[in-house]
């Protein structure tokens, strides 16, 4: 015989010992599980940034930013016929006040084009205490989550402080926080307690389960003559009150609120901003990772149509920013935003007005390993994707989605 | 089975092991049903159910009457034909009712912290009472299958109107009209359950105007009526007291 | 079958309830219940958003191994007791020993139940308030570790527990197999399998959750199965009745007056 008491003391203390066995460091939270062709190919995030990173309960953050609906869409990934702009946050730590994509409001679902630019901003207002890992993020229909940058933001302060007052068409100033909730609760502890008072009318009369089988058995067909007169007359007392108090009810409801309309489902179509490339083409002519190195290699044959010469700045895909700080400079904003602050390199320099040039781009960084795009060459799909940003003397930029097949190279 | 002998002599041992019986095995039935008609609940009408700005006038109306009177008929089977009992529905439903509240409050409250009147269940004891009313009073599972059925489903809307009349009041909001209810779902913000994941009411059903609700409702009922007659013959199905030898 | 010449331990009618031990188990349950609670209180928001940061593996890759080596030992050892010490007479048992067995069944079930409700009512539903709020990046959710890993082998363990007590001490239940309790054990049972299912929709298909996508109806069915307890109810006060006959009763069977014609 197995001793339990030792062994359930056993694997208790073994449970322990496994939970306390590693620190504790902070933590984000997870689009890595994404497939990277995924992330490189679908929605492309840039210039995303918060207005605040620290702020008090009822104070308000605003998040901005552009996304690109990449033009070599995956075959196997839904397109954005239906979507919906919305923010990866750990439950109502914020209330949405506002969102906006190229200045229409986004309460309603919206259609994309793909190859198209759009802007958005989001306003939000501090709900609940809470240090949150917050993403722009973009729901596909049947597509799923597509997730963009995430900023550490810390809200303080006392939940119970928060207020979010409306005031409705028909006058009336309210807190959806608690607006309706005491009379919901009213109508459901009074059937409750109907319901509850004609459970016990039958369970009282117990005991209930064996001696009314063994009545019904031996009275066979006359077994409904065990439903009394009374009993009849309560189910009847029973049911004509609770049509009167449904009708009551629901006439009553009309009168106190005599203007309501329906839920509002309605889809909206945005147009979509001018054309970021301002006249710059970028062709991937072939591409190499590798894997030793960490680096993606691409040759880039880029025409130049605007008016002055253009230096590539930055090659950003899967929300991660490879800058090249001859040009351009980004810092991380935090722990968990990834940029590679010098990680772009390239050969051949400035490209003139009117040229067609090639240009030999490498991109280094850990960040292919730690956020899983080096996995792309596993992937089913192993084609990637990005932007890559030119900029002018002026710093005027030119922004160009660029992709194609990428060939690993493991020596 | 004659076999059997007696375990006791006297009318008052019996009635104290009936007493016994009933003490253990009524609060069985009630979290057995609790689990079981819960999970079936939620996996067939919930997010209609969680959200407010889910209830609509078409399919919250029409889904949730057709869904839940699974148990109700199950159990009537199981309780008036084997006890003359007539009170599965409104068992089951309130037992529904309680978990429903029970996981509202403690999870979409105090895990997920949305504020509890976007997540309060539906009301649905005044159909359970009307088709327990009507079973006792017809005492006949046919009548209960045609007219109760036909009233469970009819009366499902009405009876919550009371309760989420207030979130169809219309607000004007970043130059939108919404209502209430559209206000707060789009307000608390759930990252896994965009806007048009909602399966609600696109446009009224022309020919009938603006009345999708009582079509809708006649509908559920239309279909509660079959519904409650299978669930009748799964009910049968389940008490069944097989012996087998083996499996 | 030996005959109940002496009424031995007093009046048998007397505490069958056993209300000790329904309270031990109520509480007991409860207790892991609340544990489980309130450790994804402490710790799914803050570590159980991202599964590939090392936070999770500690917090809840752990947790579930930990789940997984307790659930296998718990079983071994309890379905491996109840085996190893059944009643080799168990066709010559006393009426009273019987009825006393009959309730230990009931108490059985009532744990059964206990952990149906935690685990298809409390547990399932706050899988919604979790999903549908986060951005499913893993199988192994900190609602999963909990729902699918946690209470669901919980209730497998009470249900299989009740079954075997069931067969290797009641004389009906040792002479035949119940096909309800088989049931009413095996379907709920097959709802952990059926995981599989659910994260093969998910993987492939959903991201978002809707909770009641098709994808999970195999969850429903499953869940209807408990209702065949209602089968074993007929059957235990069948056999009870049997058990409780006073000299002047007509012994009441299923089909004493069966003449077809009902449902």
């Amino acid at each position: 015989m197995l001793n339990i008491k030792k062994t359930i003391l056993m694997l208790i203390a073994f449970m322990i010992a496994c939970i306390t066995l590693y620190a504790a460091p902070a933590i984000a939270h997870g689009e890595k599980s994404q497939a990277a062709y995924l992330r490189m190919r679908t929605l492309l995030w840039y210039d995303v940034d918060v207005s605040t990173v620290k702020l008090k309960v009822n104070e308000e953050l605003t998040m901005t930013g552009k996304f690109y609906w990449f033009y070599d869409w995956p075959n196997n990934i839904a397109k954005p016929e239906v979507a919906f702009l919305n923010i990866g946050i750990p439950g109502p730590v914020f209330v949405r006040k506002a969102s906006y994509i190229n200045g229409v409001s986004g309460t309603n679902s919206t259609r994309f084009d793909i190859g198209e630019t759009y802007e958005f901003k989001v306003i939000l207002k501090a709900r609940r205490p809470a240090r949150v890992h917050m993403h722009a993020l973009m729901n596909v229909k049947e597509a799923g989550p597509l997730i963009g940058p995430g900023r550490w933001v810390e809200v303080t302060g006392n939940q119970a402080d928060f207020i979010n007052e409306v005031t409705t068409l028909t006058g009336e100033t309210i807190d959806l926080e608690t607006y309706g909730l005491a009379n919901a609760v009213k109508w459901h502890i009074f059937w409750g307690v109907i319901a509850a008072a004609y459970l016990l009318y039958w369970i009282f009369q117990g005991p209930i389960l064996i001696p009314r089988y063994k009545k019904v058995k031996l009275l066979g067909d006359n077994a409904d003559d065990m439903i009394s007169t009374t009993d009849r007359m309560v189910g009847l007392v029973m049911l004509i009150g609770t049509f009167v108090v449904v009708t009551w009810s629901y006439f009553n409801a009309y009168k106190e609120y005599p203007v309501t309309i329906p839920l509002q489902s309605g889809q909206i179509t945005i147009p979509a901003l001018p054309d970021a490339a301002r006249g710059v083409n970028a062709e991937v002519i072939d591409a190499k990772y590798r894997v030793p190195g960490r680096a993606l290699e691409f040759s880039l044959k880029v025409t130049n149509n605007t008016n002055s010469p253009i230096k590539l700045g930055e090659y950003t895909a899967a929300n991660i920013r490879w800058m090249n700080p001859e040009v351009s400079t980004a810092e991380p904003a935090d722990s968990h935003d990834p940029v590679a602050v010098a990680g772009l390199t390239y050969e051949g320099g400035s490209v003139m007005p009117g040229e067609t040039k090639l240009l030999k781009v490498t991109c280094t960084d850990a960040a292919w390993e730690t956020y899983r795009l080096a996995k792309l060459i596993y992937d089913p799909d192993s084609r990637f994707g990005g932007l890559v940003f030119f900029f002018d003397e002026e710093g005027n930029r030119s922004v160009v989605a660029i992709g194609g097949p990428l060939i690993p190279v493991f020596i | 089975m004659s076999a059997v002998q007696s375990a006791i002599t006297t009318a008052e041992q019996q009635h104290r092991i009936y007493k016994a019986f009933d003490w253990v095995v009524i609060p069985i039935v009630i979290l057995v049903i609790t689990g079981a008609f819960h999970i079936h609940a939620m996996l067939t009408m919930g997010d209609w159910d969680f959200w407010i700005d889910w209830k609509d006038r078409r399919w919250w109306v029409t889904v949730t009457p057709i869904s839940l009177i699974f148990f109700p008929a199950a159990l009537h089977y199981l309780l008036w034909t084997n006890f003359r009992l007539p009170f599965g529905a409104t068992l089951s439903c309130s037992v529904l009712l309680i978990g429903e509240w029970a996981n509202r409050t403690a999870n979409f409250v105090g895990w997920a912290y949305f504020p509890l009147n976007m997540v309060v269940p539906a009301e649905i004891i005044p159909m359970a009472l009307c088709l327990d009313a009507i079973l006792l009073i017809s005492r006949s599972l046919t009548i209960t299958g045609i007219i109760g059925s036909m009233v469970w489903g009819v009366i499902f809307y009405p009876s919550n109107w009371a309760l989420i009349a207030p979130y169809h009041v219309p607000i004007e909001y970043n130059g939108v009209m919404m209502s209430v209810a559209d206000l707060i779902g789009y307000n608390y913000v759930r990252t896994g359950t965009p806007e048009y994941i909602r399966i609600i009411e696109e446009g009224t059903l022309r020919t009938f105007g603006e009345d999708v609700t009582p079509v809708s409702a006649f509908f559920a009922g239309f279909i509660s009526v079959f519904m409650y007659f299978i669930w009748l013959g799964i009910g049968a199905w389940f008490a069944k007291t097989t012996w087998a030898k083996r499996i | 079958m030996s005959t109940p010449s002496v009424e031995m331990g007093g009046d048998v009618s007397k505490s069958l309830v056993g209300w000790k031990r329904i309270t031990v188990i109520i509480l007991s349950v409860t207790v892991v219940m609340a544990a489980w609670r309130i450790y994804q209180q402490l710790f799914a928001w803050d570590m159980g958003m991202d599964s590939f940061e090392p936070e999770f593996q500690t917090y809840w890759m752990d947790l579930l191994y930990a789940q997984w080596i307790i659930e296998f030992t718990l079983a071994a050892v309890i379905w491996g007791y109840i085996l190893k010490t059944r009643d080799k007479d168990v066709f010559n048992i006393t009426p009273q020993e019987e009825l006393r067995r009959y309730f230990t069944l009931l108490a059985y079930l009532v744990c059964y139940v206990f952990i149906v409700y935690w685990a298809a009512s409390f547990f399932a539903e706050q899988d919604a308030s979790w999903h549908q709020v986060t951005v499913r990046d893993t199988d192994f959710t900190p609602s999963h570790i909990v729902l699918f890993y946690g209470t669901m082998p919980a209730y497998i363990l009470a249900g299989v527990a009740a079954f075997l007590y069931a067969r290797t001490r009641l004389p009906q239940f040792a002479e035949n197999i119940s096909i309800p309790f088989v049931i009413a054990v095996v379907g709920p049972f097959m709802i952990l399998p059926n995981v599989g299912l659910n994260e093969w929709g998910h993987t492939f298909w959903f991201m978002e959750e809707l909770f009641t996508a098709p994808l999970h109806w195999g969850f429903v069915v499953l869940g209807w199965t408990a209702l065949a307890l209602g089968g074993l109810l007929i059957q235990i006060i069948l056999r009870l009745i049997a058990l409780t006959k006073l000299d002047d009763e007509v012994l009441v069977t299923e089909d004493m007056n069966d003449d077809g014609s009902s449902y």
